[in-house]
């Protein structure tokens, strides 16, 4: 894990071969099927789609590394938005204006994080109940209708639309964020932490591994990239939403467990790789104008076969043994 | 006619690496309260396990009233009469008590929709209590029952469906003074309705109590079968028949090289579980305890590790005095536990081996924002596992493919690369295999000699034969404090399963 990713591909190259082989496979398909396909306008826009969907699928992946589920992102992350929405229509600068939001998506990160890592409530009953509040709270701005002043000439749109060296500023986020993930989960001491906490909660006590602190931060940059997430989306609208995240939670697991499906465990690598096939798989679907359900019962169907495939390692003996030994542990650990 | 209620003969079970029964004889009579004894390993639980049909045993007949009868499966055990109740029976919670007795014989004819008669099943229910001396308010949900109460309740489950032998699988490893007593009527009620009783325990204050023979098993073989009531049979005589005439040649030899006290433990206690522990921990000695399930050892070397919290007492780290807060805590301060359920404690099986020995310490190995030299990293693991003679000796091996011998030199490993002055070890053979002990063992003599060392066990001859210091705990309350020359192994033996000599 901490060998360099690149000699890493070398030593076992299937996983990328397949994602590539995936990847042509489908820009085949999709150009076959329409002309637009592969026009620069297109592919700009599949990869700011990529961006911002990626940002989401990124910060549960941290969550699912823990040994933890979180289904509250996607709505936690419609109040950051709206927060930043609001603060920028009521004349506050952009970037304290983006900072409120993050945070507000940093504090229910943090609730999220003591209930399921200190009180060890169970995750996915506790998040679908902090997603409600969160979403709850959304709406109060503005009874939930669109959020649009001052959207134009605050330069908050320039989140989607400005270009570094021609390349679209949203692309630049999602790598630099991918980098960084990359770094902190397989090159430093800190991602061998998350992924003992997540594999063997117990044994990870015992190795002084601060176990509940490693759930909270999980928990914390999940609804934290959501919310930047969020933010992007509606710069890339012009305007705030209390919508904004919802379409991204199912993609964001399917993207997860392909990912680890392919690599054998979840990692940001194959989380990226994984972005992009989703991303584009999506992107074709909008351009031939195929009804949006048609793109989540797609989507749906990548993810069961996700956890089909890799049912045998990442699903079973992750989430296996967090059951399995969860319970005890408390009893052994309780102090 | 042999007069037997049950009777197993040459039976023999081997698991890899251990021959865990060599064919072992054992009847019991109708009526009568037979007790089983043995130290650990001994092949009690096997024995057992083949009776109530969790194991299938590889060579023996098993007959019951003569006839030969074939155990597979636990339902077979149970068709033919024959009953377990576990050290903590298994109930559920928020079942009444007569809903838990008929739980699955609530009807005659068991069909998907037949009704349950609640009050058939309470009237049926309090017959068969009221047939013994105890006294349960069988409307209340089990859970909020006590412990004795639950095992009775467990009993009088088995005695709702056919039962003519029940195995009491150390029943009163939880149970107090008084409730122990209740417990003990009910087995001679039982008696007298003509019930075999199997009796397992270690604690032989007991089975003098109750136990009308015993037989003693050790390595998987027959040692002696006597009477309970005769004079002879007496704790001492016992404790030498179950651990034999010499200590086998796998430990190393004793420490002779005393040097400075590391940790200290002055009148350390933790609520119920265990009393005024005092001890010294001093490099070049290694401290043995000896206690059984329940007498508070597992609790006492957790705290040492600060996953518990102690309720009175103080703990000195060279002098200092410190307080623990958790694990983090205690590794920082250079305390390492070595645990007993190495899968579930020990080892991130998914990993390779450099991730799990480093992962206690990798501070040592990071650079700058905690980046990981992954090249350092690998070479002062590697050089570990050398030390402490892994095999395969490749870093790169996942943890989940090694033998327990070597899984358990991995978490040495770990305990090395944190420099810990304090090891515990808490049952470090638990699951190894008998060749791979005594490198263990060794080990564990060469750790002694640059760090503080405690064993702590309920294998009396491991702590006997390689603790230079040894304590004993009986439940709860150190019974004995002394240096190894001063006690014979069966006075320590003796000590930890009945608190006297």
């Amino acid at each position: 894990m901490t060998r360099k990713p690149l000699k890493m591909i070398s030593e076992d190259s299937r996983p990328v071969l397949i994602f590539l082989m995936l990847l042509v496979a489908i820009f085949v398909v999709f150009s076959f099927l329409h002309r637009e396909f592969l026009s620069t306008r297109n592919i700009s826009n599949l990869l700011k789609h990529a961006s911002v969907s990626s940002m989401f699928a990124l910060g549960a992946l941290f969550v699912v590394v823990v040994g933890h589920f979180d289904l509250s992102f996607h709505l936690v992350c419609s109040l950051s938005g709206m927060t930043t929405s609001f603060l920028i229509a009521n004349n506050v600068p952009v970037l304290p204006s983006i900072a409120a939001g993050l945070a507000a998506g940093a504090v229910f990160g943090f609730c999220n994080g003591i209930a399921i890592g200190k009180m060890r409530l169970p995750d996915m009953v506790t998040t679908i109940a902090t997603g409600a509040i969160a979403w709850g709270f959304a709406w109060i701005y503005s009874d939930g209708s669109y959020i649009w002043k001052n959207a134009t000439t605050s330069g908050i749109l320039l989140l989607n639309d400005a270009l570094i060296f021609g390349i679209p500023l949203p692309v630049i986020l999602m790598l630099a964020m991918y980098f960084l993930a990359n770094v902190v989960l397989h090159w430093s001491r800190f991602g061998r932490c998350f992924y003992s906490t997540g594999e063997n909660r117990v044994a990870a006590i015992f190795s002084g591994v601060r176990v509940r602190a490693y759930i909270i931060a999980a928990f914390m940059i999940c609804a934290v990239l959501a919310s930047v997430g969020a933010i992007m989306g509606n710069a890339s609208q012009g305007s705030g939403s209390v919508r904004v995240g919802m379409v991204y939670l199912l993609p964001a697991y399917a993207t997860i467990f392909l990912g680890s499906a392919i690599f054998k465990k979840p990692t940001v690598y194959g989380t990226f790789l994984a972005a992009l096939f989703i991303s584009t798989m999506l992107n074709g679907f909008t351009l031939m104008a195929v009804p949006y359900y048609y793109s989540d019962f797609m989507i749906g169907l990548v993810l069961i076969v996700a956890l089909a495939l890799s049912s045998s390692m990442v699903v079973r003996t992750r989430f296996g043994t967090r059951r399995a030994g969860g319970g005890e542990s408390r009893k052994e650990v309780a102090q | 006619m042999t007069g037997y209620r049950l009777e197993m003969k040459g039976i023999a079970k081997e698991f890899p690496g251990v021959r865990a029964l060599q064919g072992v004889d054992f009847a019991v009579k109708p009526g009568e309260v037979h007790a089983l004894l043995g130290v650990n390993g001994a092949g009690k639980s096997t024995l057992i396990k083949i009776l109530s049909g969790t194991f299938r045993k590889d060579a023996g007949t098993i007959l019951l009233d003569d006839r030969p009868i074939e155990i597979n499966s636990p339902q077979d055990a149970m068709d033919h009469g024959i009953a377990t109740v576990y050290q903590e029976p298994q109930v559920l919670p928020s079942f009444t008590g007569y809903e838990y007795i008929f739980l699955g014989t609530e009807t005659e004819r068991n069909g998907t929709f037949s009704v349950v008669h609640r009050k058939q099943l309470r009237e049926r229910a309090q017959r068969i209590l009221e047939l013994f001396p105890a006294d349960i308010d069988l409307t209340k949900p089990v859970g909020q029952l006590g412990a004795v109460d639950q095992e009775i309740l467990a009993i009088l489950r088995a005695l709702s469906r056919k039962m003519s032998v029940l195995v009491l699988d150390e029943p009163t490893s939880i149970l107090t003074e008084t409730e122990k007593h209740v417990l003990f009527r009910l087995i001679a009620a039982l008696k007298q309705r003509g019930i075999s009783i199997i009796y397992i325990s270690h604690r032989l204050e007991e089975v003098r109590q109750v136990v009308d023979r015993l037989t003693i098993i050790r390595d998987g073989k027959n040692v002696a079968t006597l009477d309970a009531r005769d004079q002879t049979t007496n704790p001492m005589r016992i404790a030498e028949l179950m651990l034999g005439e010499k200590i086998e040649s796998i430990y190393p030899a004793k420490g002779d090289d005393i040097q400075e006290e590391v940790l200290a433990a002055n009148g350390l206690s933790l609520g119920g579980k265990f009393q005024e522990v005092t001890f010294s921990a001093r490099k070049g000695q290694i401290l043995g305890i000896f206690g059984l399930v329940g007498s508070g050892v597992q609790e006492l070397a957790k705290t040492l590790f600060g996953l518990f919290k102690p309720t009175h007492g103080t703990l000195k780290l060279h002098g200092k005095g410190i307080e623990l807060r958790s694990a983090h805590d205690a590794i920082k301060r250079g305390i390492f536990l070595v645990p007993a359920d190495r899968r579930r404690e020990g080892l991130i099986a998914l990993e390779p081996m450099f991730f799990n020995v480093s992962l206690a310490n990798l501070g040592e190995v990071s650079a700058f924002a905690g980046l990981i030299r992954g090249r350092k990293e690998k070479k002062r693991v590697s050089a570990l596992i050398d030390r402490v003679g892994v095999t395969p000796p490749d870093v790169h091996a996942k943890v989940s493919a090694l033998s327990g011998g070597n899984q358990q030199k991995v978490i040495v490993s770990k305990g090395l690369f944190t420099e810990a002055e304090v090891y515990i070890f808490l049952e470090p053979t638990a699951g190894v295999d008998v060749g791979a002990k005594s490198g263990i063992y060794r080990l564990i003599r060469q750790l002694s000699r640059t760090a503080a060392v405690i064993l702590i066990s309920s294998d009396c001859e491991e702590v006997y034969g390689v603790g230079d210091r040894i304590i004993t705990l009986f439940k709860g309350q150190v019974t004995g404090d002394t240096d190894v020359e001063k006690v014979s192994l069966q006075e320590m033996l003796l000590l930890g399963v009945q608190g006297r000599i």
